[in-house]
């Protein structure tokens, strides 16, 4: 199935080409315009150095003075210091900067872009794996399509301007060699019609193995490794897989060899007939000795450019697989716009009959709630019960299927989303943080030095006020060594406190914390909670967790399963009623408990 | 092992070399009749060249030149110059490609397996080591690569030499003077020489800051940071960071870019630019004029001397390429040896004593990492009995994981000694040994191979398939699995195929505690887990851990105290010690840190009007 998708039309691949081509256009003209100069030059040069060559050969041969072939060598002398010089200045200074201004300018655009796309692109695993891996290589890519280009120029120029001079030579040499390099080329790229098919053969094959050397060289396996026999396990896949890749090497080598065959008779014959139809031009006095060199030459050139131009073409086919990629990412349309209304307080939260389906499937069914302003709110249930996806419905970074969700009785969809976000603070379990100071991070946004309170004390009320102190240039601190080699790593739980002191250090009236301390210890996770209440007094706080614990004090507790509220209340009520939340609890707490009694 | 040594590392000439033959031994020793018909084909190809691109027309020249031979001799023979090299080059080339194919997945599978099997054996810390795993595993993990890259470029080194013979002696026949043309580009290689230099500091310069953009690319592209991008400012330093690196770069090219311009001109095309030309005129001058030391050049002379002279000084810069070649790898192929040549610290020891299932004792154990001052364990005392629980808790980085470590001698202890039986383990077979453990990691790692041989982690057996049956059973996976498209032959992850099954964390661990199951070893080693699971699932987990602890040793690493309790004995570890240990009753008494964790725990959960925890 894959692999079908993967073969890319020609037609679609000149296509995408373009695409790229006028995406690196727009982006930098200058750029684009240069190299492919670039590519006629190079190009001409193949003909220029044939052409001196035959001159000087030529007009030896014709008795012309010792002065005319000095001079004229002087000239071949002086052209190539020209170009040599011309060349060594654009491969060295010109090309890399203006690369690097490209690759910064094409970047910065997809960036803008990434930030917009929906958070459900990112879901879906196509998305993940081709956009993703694609952008992150779209600089490399994109430069690589348009040196092919420049490439493809210069073997078309260089094949042309030999041509000509072959040309000047003699028309029937020349027709004769442009033949047989259109019958060569045609050889080399059923060749690579057979190499195609051996690497889409030999890919899974490529994954097993790679898979094992991960295996055996990440420290991921290395406990199993020493500890039970599985290496064994999976030493026997990997041999499996070197089997078939024996094999299916020897059915593409007899392949890719009968051509290579035919090739190697095509160009045998070439230049066997050069050799001996110029031999008779020599002996009969049509041909001058010039000629016949640059003849020769000019064989051995073409082949070495007819090769050049298929192999660009694989590549430029290559390429356009991901330009297929570029444009599908550019293409895609965000589906979560802004609103208008500014939110400035947020009275009310409330879920109106809310459904909400990943590729048609419901996580979320019938789901409504209410909550006022100051109230502490759980949700609880099992993994999967739809918690996390409810806070990220209040979020807006998915909107929901069907039903409303309202705040202050108007649908969240009308706020501006930047105010609703800023409003409402998310800590979620999956927090990163980045490599940026620690201010940077827990304000979330460049530093002014008016901020220095706001985050000492978000700091202070996260708990992370003890390890701050430990931090030579404290706020300052440099946090991941992505960018400096002596950036600080904190631990999971400290990376936790941070996060949650990006909620703290904004002026918002709503927080929604899933599962604040699930990288804490007790101690750490009491101290934690104490930090929470102070800082969320007059806030309203809805908390997801798995631990009961925390439970016990909030005003109303949703007990998610299967995407719907199937219990609600609080935690006496719930233990009354005797449902499923008491059913939980209780399997948490009777160990406790029963220690206690006794 | 420090960076700025890794910075200016050269290999003298000497190490180039060894290492060069060390690679080439490898590739000849796996598949010598393809090395050798490779090496064949390699020289024909520069022999094939030389006939029809030059000698040839040299002949054909000649003739003409000289008179006499009639143009039908001149065509057979040049017929028979070139058809008999091709065909021969034709049969050894078909050769060649077969033997090749075969004989380079041969090379590349013997060396990976010296470095699986290596990796197998260095022990545990040295994955964790940075400097060892940045250094050796990167090292190895490019090995194939670079064999086979010293290997085509000593091939083609041997091309070269047989190339400048060639060319060499056809224009030392037609005036020795040529070579001096050919030989002056090679002055060019003390530039060259500099000029690589020049790119290799370039290059590092560039390195850190191409990572920084590639740093911030991930954090707008990957979904990693999708949520935080979307609910914070984030882009706005990120942006300005990403504009400081790109800035960093091009004012590295612009501090570089004129320099190397310079040496590149002087170190590559001072032939083109120079030393052809002259070459040219010379030849020219002397077919013309003549000159006093050599027979006059014929116009045919001319003829050649353009077509060959720069064939000629390209060999001799080849030459010079091929060497900087070989010293790049050869850095590599360095690190690879040293690897390959790394004693393990914790032997195999097959001639140990054998051990004897029994108590466990830590005494006086001490710990800290290698190159490191500060200890991570120091004095533990703690026993294990055969039909005993214990429990580990504390805090994150109190140290449990590492005593755990030691236990199985994932690590040796740096003092004290832990016994078996009265014998220390650092005496007894290390194989037999760790196989008196099953052990349940936090961090389960999924393997992609069928469920099946993920519960057994050892090759199939004869009757085997029953015992995975009862194993998943009883680990409570068993309906799941079974719903999976081929039961428990599906395999794991989709690292194979997109078919592949993906459990949850959870299920991930029953199946790791299916292997416990189906092991049944003395001794039980579980890593609680910590937040993964919901309650009712972490319940099930907990009970179904502590049924195959029944009538055995067990260790276990406890977060949430609840499941402390029931342990036999509790050691509460503090930075690195243990501070506290007993029964829970016992240390519920003492109210020292353990009743101070469990009381804030607990008060939740406890009634309220059986609990005066919070005044505590």
């Amino acid at each position: 199935m894959k692999n079908k998708k993967e073969k890319v039309p020609f037609r679609q691949a000149v296509k995408n080409n373009i695409f790229i081509l006028n995406l690196a256009f727009k982006s930098d003209r200058l750029m684009v315009i240069m190299r492919l100069v670039m590519g006629f030059f190079t190009g001409l040069n193949h003909g220029a150095s044939l052409f001196f060559t035959k001159e000087i050969l030529n007009s030896l041969d014709m008795g012309r003075s010792v002065e005319h072939i000095m001079v004229l060598i002087l000239l071949m002398g002086l052209y190539t210091l020209v170009y040599e010089l011309f060349f060594a200045w654009y491969y060295k200074l010109l090309n890399p900067t203006h690369k690097l201004n490209f690759i910064r300018l094409i970047h910065k655009s997809f960036f803008v872009k990434a930030s917009d796309i929906d958070l459900a692109c990112y879901d879906t695993p196509e998305f993940y794996n081709d956009f993703i891996y694609s952008m992150q290589n779209c600089d490399k890519s994109i430069v690589n399509t348009i040196d092919q280009l420049g490439d493809l120029v210069r073997s078309l120029i260089a094949s042309g301007s030999v041509f000509a001079v072959v040309l000047t030579v003699d028309p029937v040499i020349a027709v004769v060699i442009l033949g047989v390099s259109v019958l060569d080329m045609i050889i080399r790229l059923i060749q690579n019609g057979v190499y195609y098919k051996y690497n889409i053969e030999t890919n899974e094959i490529w994954r097993k193995t790679w898979y094992v050397e991960k295996f055996f060289s990440l420290a991921d396996y290395a406990k199993e490794i020493r500890l039970t026999d599985v290496s064994k396990n999976v030493i026997n896949e990997y041999d499996k897989a070197i089997e078939q890749q024996k094999r299916a090497a020897i059915s593409m080598n007899i392949k890719a060899r009968i051509l290579t065959i035919a090739a190697t008779l095509l160009n045998t014959a070439l230049t066997l007939f050069i050799l001996i139809f110029m031999a008779k031009g020599l002996f009969e006095g049509s041909v001058l000795i010039g000629g016949f060199t640059v003849a020769i030459t000019a064989s051995w050139k073409l082949k070495g450019l007819v090769y050049d131009i298929q192999s660009k073409f694989v590549e430029m086919g290559k390429d356009s697989l991901f330009a297929d990629k570029v444009r599908r990412f550019m293409e895609t349309e965000t589906q979560i716009k802004s609103g208008e209304r500014e939110l400035l307080e947020v009275e009310s939260l409330e879920f109106k009959n809310v459904y909400f389906a990943y590729d048609d499937k419901y996580v979320l069914e019938n789901v409504s709630f209410y909550i006022k302003k100051g109230e502490r709110i759980a949700f609880v249930g099992y993994n999967g019960a739809g918690k996390t996806t409810t806070t990220k419905l209040i979020m807006r970074l998915y909107d929901v299927s069907k039903g409303q969700i309202l705040i202050n009785g108007i649908d969240i969809k009308e706020y501006k989303l930047e105010s609703l976000r800023e409003k409402i603070g998310a800590v979620f379990q999956d927090y990163k943080v980045f490599a940026a100071s620690v201010a940077e991070n827990v304000l979330g946004d460049v530093y002014t030095e008016d901020k220095e309170n706001v985050v000492l004390s978000a700091l202070e009320d996260s708990t992370f006020g003890q390890r701050l102190s430990q931090l030579k240039e404290g706020i300052h601190t440099e946090l991941t060594r992505e960018f400096y080699d002596n950036g600080t790593n904190l631990s999971g739980g400290e990376n936790q406190k941070i996060a949650i002191a990006r909620v703290f250090a904004h002026d918002n009236q709503m927080l929604i914390m899933d599962e604040p301390s699930s990288a804490l210890d007790p101690i750490a996770e009491y101290n934690l909670n104490v930090g929470i209440d102070k800082n969320a007094r007059d806030k309203t706080v809805i908390f997801i967790t798995h631990r009961l614990s925390t439970t016990r004090h909030v005003n109303r507790i949703y007990m998610f399963e299967n995407g719907t509220i199937i219990e609600s209340g609080s935690h006496d009520q719930l233990i009354q009623k005797g449902g499923k939340y008491a059913e939980m609890f209780e399997l948490q707490a009777e160990k406790y408990r029963a220690k206690k009694e006794s | 092992m420090k960076k700025e040594k890794e910075k200016n590392r050269k290999a003298p000439f000497i190490t180039v070399i060894k290492d060069t033959l060390f690679a080439l031994k490898l590739s000849f020793k796996y598949a010598p009749f393809a090395c050798i018909v490779m090496l064949l084909s390699y020289l024909l190809d520069s022999v094939m060249y030389f006939i029809t691109g030059t000698y040839a027309l040299k002949y054909i020249i000649d003739s003409f030149e000289q008179g006499g031979i009639s143009l039908e001799n001149v065509a057979k023979t040049v017929l028979l110059m070139v058809l008999i090299p091709t065909i021969i080059q034709l049969v050894v080339d078909t050769i060649v490609d077969f033997a090749w194919n075969v004989g380079s997945i041969k090379i590349e599978v013997a060396i990976n397996k010296m470095v699986f099997e290596k990796n197998t054996q260095v022990e545990l810390s040295c994955f964790e080591n940075p400097d060892f795993y940045d250094k050796y595993v990167k090292a190895s993990a490019d090995i194939t690569t670079n064999v086979f890259s010293i290997t085509y470029t000593v091939f083609f080194f041997f091309y070269t030499i047989l190339n400048t013979c060639l060319y060499g002696s056809v224009l030392f026949t037609l005036d020795p003077v040529f070579i001096i043309f050919a030989i002056i580009p090679l002055f060019g290689s003390f530039f060259k020489k500099k000029s690589n230099e020049l790119w290799h500091k370039h290059l590092t310069e560039d390195k850190v800051l191409h990572r920084r953009c590639q740093y911030t690319q991930r954090v707008f592209y990957s979904n990693e940071y999708a949520k935080e991008m979307r609910l914070t400012n984030a882009k706005s330093f990120m942006l300005k960071r990403y504009d400081e690196a790109s800035d960093g770069r091009m004012n590295v090219v612009k501090k570089y870019g004129k320099k190397e311009m310079l040496l590149d001109i002087l170190g590559n095309k001072i032939s083109s630019i120079l030393a052809n030309p002259l070459a040219i005129a010379y030849a020219v001058f002397s077919a013309l004029v003549g000159v006093p030391w050599g027979a006059p050049l014929g116009l045919g002379g001319c003829a050649i001397v353009i077509n060959s002279v720069s064939e000629l000084s390209n060999s001799f810069i080849q030459i010079t390429n091929q060497y900087y070649r070989l010293h790049e790898k050869s850095l590599f192929v360095e690190d690879f040896r040293e690897f390959i040549g790394y004693e393990p610290q914790i032997k195999e020891n097959p001639d140990g004593i054998v051990p004897q299932v029994g108590t466990i004792k830590f005494e006086n154990v001490s710990f800290k990492y290698f190159g490191s001052e500060e200890y991570v364990l120091k004095n533990i005392n703690l026993e294990l009995k055969s039909n005993e629980k214990i429990a580990l808790v504390g805090h994150n980085g109190a140290g449990k994981s590492t005593l755990v470590k030691l236990l199985l001698r994932l690590y040796d202890v740096t003092e004290g000694r832990i016994t078996l039986n009265g014998v220390d383990i650092r005496e007894l077979r290390t194989k037999e040994y760790r196989n008196l453990f099953s052990v349940v990691f936090q961090d389960f790692k999924q393997i992609a191979l069928p469920v099946s041989e993920n519960v057994l982690m050892r090759p199939f057996e004869e009757g085997d398939e029953e015992k995975i049956i009862e194993a998943l059973k009883l680990s409570g996976v068993y309906n799941r699995i079974m719903e999976l498209k081929d039961g428990y032959n599906t395999v794991l992850t989709k690292e194979f195929s997109e078919d592949g099954a993906v459990l949850s964390v959870g299920e991930g661990q029953k199946l790791a505690i299916a292997h416990a199951f189906l092991k049944n070893s003395p001794y039980i080693v579980l890593d609680e887990p910590t937040s993964a699971l919901d309650p009712v699932a972490e319940s099930q987990m907990y009970n179904n851990m502590m049924s195959i602890g029944q009538g055995k040793g067990m260790v276990f690493i406890s977060h949430r105290l609840s499941s402390a309790v029931s342990a036999d004995k509790i050691y509460m570890l503090d930075g690195g010690e243990v501070i506290e240990s007993g029964s829970h009753l016992e240390l519920m008494a003492r109210c020292g840190k353990y009743a101070d964790m469990f009381n804030k725990q607990a008060q939740n959960y406890v009634d309220i009007e059986g609990g005066d925890v919070d005044e505590e």
